[in-house]
C-alpha cells in the first residue's frame, strides 16, 4: 500500500497549492511566444503554488450548438484528457516539492514548466499510454484549421514517439519503434466511458479504460525521411507488422476474417473506381490540350508560317495520340470496375 | 470545384491516410445519435469550482510583468455557461482519478 500513502501525501500538497485558470493557446503565459498552439500548461512556483492553465480554445468548441452527439462526446473526452494530462504534471510538481530537503531560503523554483506536448511531458504521454493504450491525437488539429472546429474524432498513437513539437533532447537509445501507428477510436468508446452505467457496473469487472482492438490502423515508416504517406492496414496485419514479421499477401488474405475480407473487397473496389475517375480526369484535361493545340494550328495555317504550321501539326498529332491512350486507359479502368462489380453481385452480365 | 478524388486525397492527407468514408465505415465518426455524458459522480477536490481562479487585480499582480491580456480573460469558472460546458469533462476526469489510483502505472510512477 506504499503507493497509496505516497499518493495521499501528494494529494495533500496539491490540495494546498493547486490553482487552475485559463490561458490563450497562442500566447505562452511565461514567455509570450506566439508561434505554437499550447493546449494547456502546468508549472510550479516555489513550494506553495502549482498552476494548471487551460487554453480557452479547448473549451470554446463546446459552446457550439451545431455539434452532433458524437462530436460533443469526442470534444468532452478531449478536454478531459487534456486536464488529466496536466494533473499528472501537477503530481510530478508535487513530487518535486515533496522530495526537496533544503531549507526554504535555499530552495530553487521547481523544474521547468511543462508546456503543451513537449518531450519532457513524456510523463503525461506515458500516463496516456498506461491508461488508454496510446497517446491521443485529434482528427482535427487546431493548428491546421481556422476558427474553433471541434476535434471530430481521436486517434490512439504509439508511445514513445518523436513528434516534431518535442523541444527537448531525445535519447536515441533505445531507438524508436519503426512504425508510427494511428488507430481511430470508435465513437462507441466515447459513449461508454462517459456513461454512468459503465463506471458503476462494468468497470468493476474489467478495470480497464482502454479502447478495444480496432478494425484497422494507419501506419507510417519512421525510417523513411519526410515521408507523408500513411498506409491503412487491418488489425491482423498490424500485429504482424509490429512483431516485425513479413507476411506474404496471400497469407495475409487467407488469414482474414470475414469482416476483414469485406473491408478488403471494399478497398479494392474503391481503389478501382478511383482509378477510373482519375482516368476520366486525365482525359478531360487532354480535351483542353487538344482544343488549344487545334487553335494554334488554325492560326498558323496560311503563309508565311509553313514551318511553324508543320511543328504545330506534329504537336497536334501528339496530343491526339495522348487523347487516344487516355481514352484507352478509361476503358481499361472501367472494365476493371465492372469485373469487380460482377464478383460482388454474382450474376452474369452482357458485358464482355 | 474539387472532384471527388481531390476531396478524398485531401482527406487522406489530413487524416493519416483515412478518407471520411473509411472512418464512417469503422464507426470512428458517425451520424447516429449517441447517449450523452450522464456521469453524476462528485467532482474531484482538485477540480472544484473554487479552485479555479478569477482575473482579479490581486491575481493579476501575481502574474509575470510581461503578461499579455487575451480572450482567456473572459473565461472564468465562475461564469455559469463556462462551468456548465466543462462539467461533463470535469466529471470524467474525476471518475478516472478516483478509480484509477490502483492502476499499475500510477504505482510505478509514485515509486
Amino acid at each position: 500500500m506504499a503507493c497509496l500513502s505516497a499518493e495521499t501525501k501528494l494529494l495533500a500538497i496539491l490540495m494546498h497549492s493547486l490553482h487552475l485558470n485559463f490561458m490563450d493557446a497562442y500566447v505562452h503565459p511565461l514567455s509570450g511566444d506566439t508561434r505554437r498552439y499550447h493546449q494547456a500548461g502546468t508549472w510550479s512556483e516555489g513550494k506553495t503554488r502549482i498552476y494548471i492553465l487551460l487554453a480557452w480554445q479547448e473549451v470554446a468548441p463546446l459552446f457550439r450548438n451545431d455539434l452532433t452527439s458524437s462530436q460533443r462526446l469526442v470534444q468532452q473526452m478531449w478536454l478531459a484528457k487534456v486536464l488529466l494530462h496536466e494533473i499528472i504534471h501537477a503530481y510530478s510538481c508535487a513530487i518535486d516539492i515533496f522530495n526537496v530537503s533544503l531549507p526554504p531560503e535555499e530552495w530553487q523554483a521547481g523544474n521547468e514548466p511543462y508546456f503543451g506536448d513537449e518531450q519532457v511531458s513524456e510523463l503525461g504521454c506515458s500516463m496516456e499510454n498506461g491508461f488508454f493504450g496510446g497517446v491521443q491525437e485529434p482528427f482535427i488539429d487546431p493548428q491546421d484549421v481556422a476558427g474553433l472546429a471541434p476535434r471530430l474524432g481521436i486517434f490512439l498513437t504509439e508511445w514513445p514517439n518523436d513528434n516534431p513539437h518535442h523541444e527537448r533532447p531525445i535519447l536515441l537509445d533505445p531507438p524508436f519503434s519503426r512504425w508510427k501507428v494511428a488507430v481511430p477510436i470508435p465513437v462507441s468508446y466515447f459513449e461508454m466511458i462517459q456513461s454512468n452505467d459503465f463506471w458503476e457496473s462494468h468497470f468493476r469487472s474489467f478495470g480497464s479504460i482502454k479502447p478495444g482492438p480496432a478494425a484497422c490502423a494507419a501506419i507510417r515508416d519512421r525510417n523513411i525521411p519526410n515521408n507523408p504517406y500513411w498506409n491503412i492496414v487491418t488489425n491482423t496485419q498490424l500485429s504482424s507488422i509490429l512483431q516485425n514479421q513479413t507476411i506474404s499477401p496471400i497469407a495475409a488474405m487467407v488469414n482474414m476474417t470475414p469482416d476483414e475480407r469485406a473491408l478488403h473487397a471494399n478497398k479494392l473496389r474503391t481503389a478501382s473506381i478511383e482509378k477510373f475517375y482519375r482516368c476520366i480526369d486525365a482525359r478531360n484535361n487532354t480535351v483542353h490540350l487538344l482544343v488549344d493545340q487545334g487553335e494554334i494550328c488554325e492560326r498558323h495555317k496560311g503563309p508565311p508560317d509553313y514551318h511553324i504550321f508543320e511543328t504545330e501539326m506534329q504537336r497536334l498529332l501528339e496530343a491526339i495520340r495522348l487523347m487516344i491512350s487516355r481514352i484507352v486507359d478509361c476503358v481499361d479502368a472501367l472494365k476493371e470496375v465492372e469485373s469487380g462489380r460482377e464478383k460482388q453481385v454474382g450474376r452474369r452480365t452482357c458485358y464482355q | 470545384m474539387a472532384t471527388q478524388i481531390e476531396i478524398e486525397d485531401y482527406q487522406r492527407f489530413m487524416l493519416r491516410g483515412f478518407t471520411a468514408q473509411m472512418l464512417l465505415d469503422i464507426d470512428a465518426i458517425t451520424n447516429r445519435e449517441l447517449n450523452p455524458n450522464d456521469l453524476n459522480v462528485p467532482l474531484h477536490p482538485l477540480l472544484e469550482r473554487q479552485r479555479w481562479m478569477e482575473f482579479t487585480d490581486e491575481y493579476l499582480q501575481t502574474l509575470p510583468p510581461n503578461y499579455i491580456p487575451t480572450r482567456a480573460d473572459q473565461y472564468s469558472a465562475s461564469i455559469d455557461s463556462v462551468w456548465d460546458v466543462m462539467l461533463p469533462s470535469l466529471r470524467l476526469v474525476s471518475v478516472i482519478l478516483t478509480n484509477i489510483h490502483s492502476h499499475p502505472w500510477v504505482c510505478h510512477m509514485l515509486g
